[in-house]
């Protein structure tokens, strides 16, 4: 990218990040002729994202705070190296306001939101009054003290039962209680108050909407220096386990082009309500009866955003990059659409039969996915080793098709044919969601998987044992054949034969 | 040999005439699988399955792993005499042993050598990938002895204490 004066302004990116997001971005710099820069930590050293690097920085220790969160290591490393901007990636220091002040004072061009709209945006309070300021809707509330019992219930009339009561001053589910019908109100308020004044020393109270079955609908957003936004659709990323997302698409079978519009326009207003310049998400709770309300922004990329960049055609990375260093946006939003389907699994390190049991040790065998439609970003090889100290995703498997019929037959294909050997994945977790009939449906919502988890983890482990069995013994077989005249092994003609008769 | 998986013990004879294909026996059922290899791409074919997709195999000293439409199968190498002992009484119902079920650190033990606990007693929390775990009694007793200690870095499978029941 060219300045005015026609110099480069990004020649060089330190990317703060490990693992398969780290390895994304480099993607981008190689195709936009900047040359990358990885740091990494002690058991990083072998990483895929250190070899795929044009050039590797050591900062340090294995736990996260001694390397990829220390960010004066970080920029010192930037600076030594002559990188002119920092890729923050996702976690770790992504959405920090302070380092990427600290980037900027560094004199480096931070890749993200200006750190004022990262600090409006990053307090939960705060963004909350700014978007009710904004008219961006909200999950109606109120908050009190008030011992008068009509004031919440007229409260509770007005946004319609069932209303959920928690303490103000606290968190973890505490003081917490679903109120389904006026009757059982005054009881309800009673006990809440009960219990957060002696877990935290305040009977304030917080009544809200409770909304039964949400789903988890965000926008992708793109604001840049020079007052543009435009939004780049939804995601869909209502499968989640543990509040964390496993599966996402694009688009949502929930919204039509009216309620699309209508969030987009919302979603849009969000950032720039806040003076947010960069590629950012914002995400919503859908309601069954079409009512939306924002929940928060991500100040930064997001895991699942190559399932926009597939129906879009958009590559996000490369336009964070320009819109850091100066460019507006190069397209209206009259020239977005949505083209085809597109849908991403999470591959976890984990064993999804076992509560998601994090899982870690060599990656002793990998074969990453092929077909048509299959996009893999990951951070793994064959010999990688899984450390208990980071995030446990391993890579993410993304498919396209015309239709959502054709993305999943082809995410299913896709699955079965990856090989993840030596640590536990969650892939037959997914395969056994994306075959069941609330997902071919399309009704999914966040508490989905926790309310199913023991009908989703009845897999048939049983039909393909005693071929697994046989394809064990196989490699654990040494054969020296009897005959050692190559003319007389004709095993290939053998299995040519059989192929041809079990279809 | 025999491979152990879930608990349960198979016994696998095997033939091989040419060096892709190995038939296999299992626990001395009359069908005859037959396993193609292809040496190229370093996988497997089970044939006279019907299935498009191919099988993958990685080994270690006590494990094979097999990827097969998506799943990892994990066995566990058995020696060949293991076939015949009855482990339920190698197995010593009175004692529980506590074990990680993954490398991790162990954050805090909540327990003491000599304590009495029930069942469903917490015992320990073992962290790893920024998610803690407790651990819990399966049996009512007393806690017999305690093998490691608060921050040690442990691998899975190892026992980290041992319950005596009541």
């Amino acid at each position: 990218m060219e300045n005015l004066t026609g110099e480069n302004l990004i020649n060089k990116i330190l990317i703060a990040n490990r693992s398969e997001i780290a390895c994304r971005v480099i993607k981008a710099c190689k195709e936009m002729g900047i040359t990358s820069v990885a740091v990494y930590s002690e058991i990083d050293a072998d990483a895929l994202h250190v070899k795929l690097a044009d050039e590797c920085f050591a900062i340090g220790g294995t736990a996260a705070k001694e390397s990829y969160l220390d960010m004066d290591k970080i920029i010192k490393a930037a600076l030594k190296s002559g990188a002119d901007a920092i890729h923050p990636g996702y976690g770790f220091l992504s959405e920090n306001p302070e380092f990427n002040e600290k980037v900027r004072n560094a004199g480096l061009i931070f890749i993200g939101p200006n750190p004022e709209s990262m600090r409006l945006l990053g307090s939960k309070t705060k963004a909350r009054d700014l978007m009710i300021s904004n008219s961006v809707p909200v999950v109606p509330g109120v908050k009190s003290n008030t011992s008068d019992i009509n004031e919440y219930s007229h409260f509770a009339e007005k946004i319609g039962y069932p209303v959920l009561i928690k303490s103000a001053a606290g968190g973890g589910g505490k003081g917490m209680r679903v109120v389904k019908s006026p009757n059982e109100l005054a009881d309800a308020i009673d006990s809440a108050k009960r219990e957060s004044l002696s877990a935290f020393g305040s009977d304030e109270i917080f009544m809200e909407k409770y909304i039964q079955k949400p789903r988890h609908i965000e926008f992708q957003v793109v604001g840049d220096s020079h007052g543009n936004y435009i939004h780049l659709f939804e995601r869909e990323c209502s499968l989640q386990r543990r509040h964390q997302k496993i599966i996402e698409e694009a688009p949502s079978t929930a919204l039509d082009e009216e309620l699309r519009n209508k969030m987009g326009q919302a979603a849009i207003q969000a950032v720039k309500s806040a003076g947010y310049d960069n590629v950012g998400t914002v995400e919503f709770l859908l309601d069954e009866d079409g009512s939306f309300y924002f929940l928060e922004v991500n100040a930064r990329i997001q895991v699942e955003h190559p399932v926009t960049e597939e129906i879009t055609g958009i590559d996000l990375v490369q336009l964070q990059i320009n819109i850091a260093a100066g460019e507006p946006i190069p397209f209206n939003q009259k020239d977005l659409s949505i083209n085809g389907w597109s849908i991403e699994c999470r591959i976890y390190a984990e064993d999804a039969f076992n509560d998601f049991m994090p899982s870690s040790g060599k990656i002793l065998l990998h074969k990453a996915p092929i077909g048509e439609g299959v996009r893999f970003d990951s951070g793994i090889e064959t010999g990688t080793n899984v450390s208990i100290f980071y995030d446990p995703i391993l890579a993410k498997l993304i498919v396209n098709g015309d239709t959502r019929e054709e993305a999943t037959e082809r995410m299913i294909d896709a699955l079965k044919s990856t090989a993840v050997l030596g640590v536990k994945t969650s892939l037959p977790f997914m395969i056994g969601l994306l075959e069941n009939e609330i997902f071919k449906n399309g009704d999914t919502y966040t508490g989905y998987i926790d309310k199913n988890y023991a009908e989703l983890i009845k897999f048939d482990f049983e039909g393909n044992l005693p071929h697994a069995l046989g394809v064990a013994a196989h490699i654990n077989t040494s054969f020296e054949p009897e005959n050692k005249d190559p003319w007389l092994n004709i095993g290939k003609w053998e299995l040519l034969f059989s192929k041809g008769k079990t279809k | 040999m025999i491979l152990r998986y879930l608990d349960k013990k198979y016994k696998i004879e095997t033939s091989q005439k040419y060096s892709s294909i190995l038939k296999a026996k299992i626990d001395g059922r009359e069908d005859v699988l037959r396993i193609a290899k292809n040496d190229e791409d370093n996988n497997y074919l089970p044939l006279g399955n019907d299935s498009e997709y191919y099988a993958y195999a990685a080994k270690d000293d006590k494990h094979i792993y097999v990827m097969y439409e998506g799943v990892q199968y994990i066995f566990d190498i058995m020696p060949d005499e293991a076939f015949y002992i009855d482990e339920t009484e190698v197995n010593d119902d009175s004692h529980e042993h506590i074990k990680s079920p993954m490398p991790g650190s162990i954050v805090k033990i909540l327990v003491k050598e000599g304590e009495l606990i029930n069942e469903g007693t917490p015992l320990m929390i073992i962290e790893a990938m920024k998610m803690e775990t407790k651990l819990h009694s399966s049996i009512s007793g007393t806690v017999e002895k305690i093998k490691c200690k608060e921050g040690e870095q442990v691998d899975s499978d190892i026992t980290l204490m041992e319950i005596v029941k009541e």
